[in-house]
């Protein structure tokens, strides 16, 4: 075992659908599953937090509500707390999926094709090799859309010479950034190009009933006009959300 | 192990050295191991002098000969005891005779009486066979053993000797032996008051003109004094310094007088000791290499060249961005027409796309459909370096990197500093080039440099399976065939790497199944240097019988000549190159250094020696487009070469003379007569465009370009009619371009459709807009081929009239009926065009007008295409044009068109225009700066340059996009500079941006070089000729 996978508890009914995934999850990182009960009047998140810390948590697994109350984005307050102080990767498992049984067969990935993004992708390398699940990466492209300002970053090209030979080249190259530089196996990745807004087309797709779990890569910032996809996409979902943050240290060289 | 003892540990300038028993033991002696340090002092521009007794040829045959030619133009031999001193000058580096001592006819005779007295004198005392041999320069040898047995004694058998003569001498009555007999020889001479040189290496008295003394003399008058080298910065090697019986070693001579201060050293045995002012080392010739080793570690081993500093000159890379990896790879690609090879770090990364392609070599798989594309062979570049076993990865540890694109020298340049986990800190320099010399040739230099430990380092190098040893030099062959290509490839390979003491480091190859490993391991010391060399050559079955002895060849010679000689003179090609073409923007440090990389790739790409093969879309940089050539060629890039090296714009013409009998048979095919050209060609000139495209959507589409974009057969013949008004090259025309002229505009008039309107219409096309497909009339399309039909009439009747005979030839070669031209007349004069006289407008194609207006503004920003975000169908409904279609139909034949109707139209289509091709931004430029719309110009210019500085294309990981490189050098040339070439005699309006204080280049225009240079104080508003613009 290389750490624990730990499950916040609150005692309801709805908190529990976060189990079957979090089982799997264990079981997919060679981890152990860690269920933890956190009571009145101690901070739930806190308690969490320092649970995570101290034993090695390789991810928190959650609930994303558990009542009407507080609900913000789609996270109920505690939710939101761990989104914001997590020292691990987040799933965040959305209460109407119930105890059914979890499996992990298709990820969902959208990427904005910053190298900033891409290296967070090594996080999610070890469940995406133990499954060979498919990834299907999401770029989304379009007017209104900016081009992403970080250095290295790609999308898709605004000129196409010939497409006959433009487009085949310009995917290989697009997931090759992906698989090389979030350690993932590019046999595993597929493109899916949508045209539109960002938010609204991820939202869509996270609805699709063959998307196991969705991964969203985050900068950790929630101020107003920034983190739309995450808004979104939290509040829309109907399959697991794995949140990974940023971490600068491992973006780029 | 010699002592550390100062003498030792300072740089001489130069050393002077006796040959046998210092440098070698004997002549027959294997010297591998003196070169390693003797090049490297040579290199380091350490004079190196043989002095010998024996002839030139001999030290030329043991030594010389194996040194590469660039070193030696510090080496001297003195030889036949001093009467002649060789030197061996560049290029060949062959013996060159600097100075012979002649002996007069008295002199002669002279010699010849002492000599034969001598004899004489010890005959009649001893009664013992002595010979006299005559055929020495300046001197006369007296045999005191005439024996077979000692006919050529060793230096190793001297002590032996020595007794055998003294025994030999003293029996017979000459009770002091040797010394005695010496002395009879002195007295001659004295007697006659002669200033003649006695000396004897036991075996021989010699009585000759001129000594060793007379060797250093001459070193010192023509060497040492010139260039100021003091004395002291001098070290002679000897072995026979000390008195050798009755006389001095003949190592003695060397320490003239005038050498008082300069540094003795003997490795002989010296059983009677050295005079005081030599230092006794002995050891023999092994000690003397180590010695020479210890000079040659004592300077630096450094590379054969350095970057160029101007900001203007270069590219620098700095760091790793491994996102960016592959785009760096394009940009700072080596090529030279032949082949072509990306900048992939030697060791690899997560991210390396390396590769390596012969302009021309396409590989075909076996599936059905498939399409050629260029071959990738041999990635020649790579090169892994392991420190105490661990190899060195730019990923980690890296803490310095650099890469350098010094475009005025045609080289990549790689500064590594790494630090591995061990805090092991490793330099690596390397430099890459692809040869302008041979482009046969590639070529690398890397040093490896120890900077705070002493290691056990191993180089290792991956070559294919299959690899043979030839001869003695070390290289190394093998053959390649792509999949189902046409040709044969055979590569020679030679490497080296040399210690900073000169030592060379045996390579180990290692045979496997699939690859063979050549590693070469060395102990790094301590801030020392080692420098890996390799030379590549690769040739094709397609140029020679025997591309393996060819390439074998081509690698020897280069060994002959040397590393440095090799970078010497690519970099002397390229300063010629540049001296032809360069353009000069004074004023503006960014569209400088973007035009220069346009040319430099542009350079790059082509070979003036083959007209088998053009310049595919992405060049030699990269595997984009399959390296499959478009009209690019013709419309965008051959203008830069017919006026800058129009040999190179013939040879890409002449691919499209051998490529006709595709280009007749795709007409066929359609039921059409004359050529059509393929939209995109590989070697044969077939057509090898993709018929489907599967779109990131997932949709597959047909690809209407391959089966309607038909106006690549007029860009051709625009090429062709481009290149005659600007060389009048007759033969050209008659042996090729003509016969382009001819059939394309047959092609045409089969084509063309009449209707009731009693026009000629090309209906069903594909224009220069690929965004509206299955159109009628492409303005562009209808009058490209108007004027190829009016260029075939004109070209016929100029034939009839200037060449009858030629025309009669090549009417019933190519079945011409004698009306046909004048119907290709017609067809012209009665070709719609969609001009409207009225408004000054040119309809794209018939129904344009009519379409959706699109505001292509209100998408901006975007991160897709404008047919992407409006999708397909929209997009055809729409007015949205991919490139410059109708603008660039009015740059290309400006004239045609009157006055005003260029800025209407460039107004009407500019804000309709998407810019959805790399091609289009640069001819907006064009005719922008041609209208003075200065703001429109300079906003496009920019856009062009940066399609691959600043990947803004997000695709130039496949290669530099080539024909915008060339539309940008068209765009300041003949937009911004104004150059007009409709004329016999080239004009020039400029409009210069308001930053650019200068403009400067050159044209070739009908044989002659037409330099013009334009800027502050301003040209007035008009035309100037060009004539006076030349200085």
């Amino acid at each position: 075992m290389s750490g624990t996978v730990l499950v916040p508890l609150d005692g309801s009914h709805e908190a529990e659908a976060a189990v079957p995934v979090a089982k799997m999850l264990a079981g997919l990182l060679d981890a152990s599953t860690q269920t933890l009960h956190v009571d009145p009047p101690e901070d739930p998140a806190d308690g969490i937090l320092f649970n995570a810390t101290h034993r090695h948590s390789v991810a928190i697994v959650v609930c994303s509500h558990t009542g009407a109350a507080g609900i913000v984005n789609g996270l109920g307050p505690v939710a939101s707390q761990l989104l914001q102080r997590s020292p691990c990767p987040l799933v965040f498992v959305p209460p109407g999926r119930g105890r059914a049984r979890w499996r992990l067969k298709r990820i969902l990935l959208p990427f904005d094709g910053t190298p900033a993004t891409a290296w967070a992708l090594g996080q999610l390398a070890p469940l995406a090799h133990r499954t060979g699940a498919s990834i299907e990466v999401v770029h989304v492209v379009g007017p209104g859309v900016n081009v992403p300002a970080e250095r290295g970053a790609i999308t898709a090209p605004r000129y196409i010479d010939q497409p006959q030979h433009e487009w085949p080249s310009w995917t290989h190259e697009f997931l090759e950034r992906v698989a090389c530089l979030g350690h993932l196996s590019l046999p595993q990745l597929r493109l899916s190009m949508r045209m539109g807004e960002p938010a609204h087309e991820i939202a869509i797709l996270s609805q699709r009933p063959d998307v196991d779990l969705l991964v969203l890569v985050w900068h950790g910032r929630l101020e107003p006009h920034r983190a739309a996809v995450l808004r979104r996409v939290l509040k829309a979902t109907a399959c697991p959300v794995m949140v990974l943050k940023i971490d600068a240290c491992s973006a780029g060289l | 192990m010699l002592p550390a003892e100062d003498w030792l540990n300072r740089r001489y300038q130069i050393i002077a050295f006796d040959w046998d028993g210092t440098a070698v033991a004997g002549r027959l002696e294997d010297t591998t191991r003196l070169r390693g340090p003797l090049e490297r002092l040579l290199v380091s521009g350490v004079t190196a002098v043989i002095v010998t007794g024996t002839k030139v040829a001999t030290i030329d045959g043991q030594i010389a000969s194996t040194l590469p030619a660039f070193a030696k133009s510090n080496l001297y031999v003195s030889s036949n005891r001093g009467s002649e001193i060789y030197g061996f000058p560049a290029p060949d580096g062959r013996p060159l005779l600097l100075h012979r001592r002649v002996a007069t006819p008295e002199e002669d005779r002279v010699l010849t009486e002492v000599a034969e007295t001598l004899r004489r004198q010890i005959v009649e005392r001893t009664g013992l066979d002595l010979q006299v041999i005559y055929d020495r320069l300046n001197r006369r040898k007296v045999d005191l053993i005439p024996i077979p047995a000692w006919a050529d004694p060793p230096k190793a058998a001297m002590p032996r000797l020595r007794a055998v003569v003294e025994q030999r001498l003293q029996n017979a009555g000459l009770a002091r032996g040797l010394t005695e007999a010496m002395e009879l020889a002195a007295h001659l001479v004295a007697e006659r008051g002669l200033d003649l040189r006695i000396t004897s290496d036991v075996k021989h008295i010699e009585i000759g003109l001129t000594d060793k003394a007379d060797a250093m003399r001459w070193l010192l008058a023509n060497v040492a004094w010139p260039r100021g080298i003091s004395i002291k910065d001098i070290l002679v090697l000897g072995d026979e310094f000390g008195p050798t019986g009755a006389s001095l070693g003949s190592d003695a001579r060397m320490m003239v007088p005038e050498l008082r201060g300069a540094t003795f050293v003997s490795v002989g045995s010296e059983p009677e000791g050295v005079p005081a002012t030599v230092i006794h080392v002995g050891g023999g010739p092994a000690r003397f290499r180590e010695i020479l080793s210890r000079q040659a570690a004592l300077w630096p081993l450094e590379l054969p060249a350095s970057p160029s500093v101007a900001q203007d000159w270069r590219l620098v890379e700095e760091g790793l961005d491994l996102p960016r990896e592959h785009e760096i790879e394009s940009l700072f690609a080596v090529s030279n027409g032949y082949f072509g090879t990306r900048a992939a770090l030697p060791e690899r990364t997560r991210l390396s796309a390396p590769g390596t392609v012969v302009a021309g070599v396409f590989t075909r798989k076996s599936h059905v459909g498939a399409i050629p594309e260029l071959a990738h062979v041999w990635q020649w570049e790579n090169l892994r370096v392991l420190v105490g076993g661990q190899p060195l990865d730019a990923e980690h540890g890296s803490i310095g990197h650099r890469r350098i694109l010094d475009m005025r020298n045609g080289i990549l340049w790689r500064q590594w500093e790494h630090r591995d986990a061990a805090g092991r800190i490793t330099r690596i320099d390397g430099l890459w080039f692809a040869s302008q010399t041979n482009r046969h040739m590639g070529l690398a230099s890397i040093s490896i440099a120890a900077l705070n430990h002493a290691s056990l380092v191993r180089l290792e190098s991956v070559l294919p399976h299959g690899v043979e040893p030839v001869g003695a030099n070390g290289i190394l062959t093998f053959s390649q065939r792509p999949p189902g290509a046409e040709v044969a490839l055979a590569f020679a390979v030679a490497d080296r790497v040399i210690a900073q003491d000169g030592t060379i480091v045996a390579a180990q190859v290692h045979g496997a199944h699939e690859c063979t490993l050549v590693s070469w391991d060395f102990h790094a010391a301590l801030g020392c240097t080692h420098r890996f060399e390799r030379m590549m050559a690769v040739a094709t079955s397609r140029e020679s019988e025997r591309p393996h002895d060819e390439a074998v060849q081509i690698v020897s010679d280069a060994q002959a000549r040397g590393m440095e000689h090799e970078v010497r003179t690519h970099t002397a090609a390229w300063e010629r190159n540049w001296q032809e073409m360069d353009l000069e923007i004074v004023g503006d440090h960014h569209a400088q250094r973007a035009v220069r990389f346009a040319m430099f790739h542009l350079v790059s790409a082509a070979n003036p020696q083959n007209e088998r093969v053009s310049i595919g879309a992405r060049s030699l940089s990269g595997g984009g487009y399959k390296g499959h050539i478009f009209w690019d060629t013709e419309i965008y890039m051959l203008p830069f070469f017919l006026l800058t090296n129009p040999t190179v714009a013939r040879a890409l013409l002449m691919y499209r003379y051998h490529t006709l009998r595709a280009a007749r048979a795709k007409a066929a095919a359609l039921g059409l007569r004359g050529a059509l050209y393929a939209w995109e060609s590989a070697d044969t000139g077939e057509e090898v465009t993709p018929p489907l495209l599967l779109g990131p959507d997932g949709l597959v589409v047909p690809v209407y370009s391959r089966d309607q974009e038909h106006h690549i057969s007029a860009d051709v013949a625009y090429g062709v009619w481009s290149y005659w008004r600007a060389t009048l090259d007759e033969r050209f025309l008659q042996d090729a371009g003509a016969e382009i002229v001819f059939e394309t505009a047959r092609f045409w008039a089969s084509r063309v459709a009449h209707q009731s309107d009693g026009l000629f219409h090309i209906l069903g096309v594909v224009g220069p807009d690929e965004y509206h497909d299955s159109v009628d009339d492409n303005a562009y399309t209808n009058v490209m081929a108007q004027w190829n039909l009016e260029r075939g009439a004109e070209l016929a009747r100029f034939a009839e009239h200037r060449w009858p005979r030629w025309w009669r030839e090549i009417s019933a070669r190519l079945n011409l009926a004698p009306h046909e031209p004048d119907r290709w007349a017609e067809i012209a004069a009665a070709m719609y065009t969609g001009f409207d006289p009225a408004s000054g407008l040119i309809e794209q194609f018939r129904g344009f007008f009519a379409l959706d207006e699109v505001d292509l503004q209100a998408l901006e920003p975007r991160t897709a295409p404008v047919d992407m975000i409006l999708g397909r169908e929209r997009t055809r409904r729409s007015q949205a044009v991919k490139q410059a279609d109708v603008v660039l139909l009015l740059y290309l034949l400006w004239d045609r068109f009157p006055s005003g109707v260029h800025e209407t139209n460039f107004r009407y289509y500019e804000p309709r225009t998407a810019h959805g091709s790399s091609l289009s931004p640069s001819i907006y430029a064009l005719v922008a700066a041609r209208l003075g719309l200065m703001d429109k110009a300079e906003q496009y210019f920019r856009q062009a340059a940066d399609i691959d500085l600043a990947n803004n294309m997000g695709n130039s990981g496949g290669g530099v996009h080539a024909a915008a490189l060339g539309g940008l050098w068209q765009s300041v040339v003949f937009g911004f500079a104004g150059l007009w070439t409709d004329g016999d005699q080239p004009r020039v309006m400029p409009h210069l941006p308001a930053q650019w204080s200068r403009v400067r280049f050159a044209i070739r225009w009908r044989k002659e070089r037409l330099p013009m240079e334009m800027g502050l104080p301003r040209a007035a508003s008009g035309w100037s000729e060009l004539r006076e613009a030349t200085p």
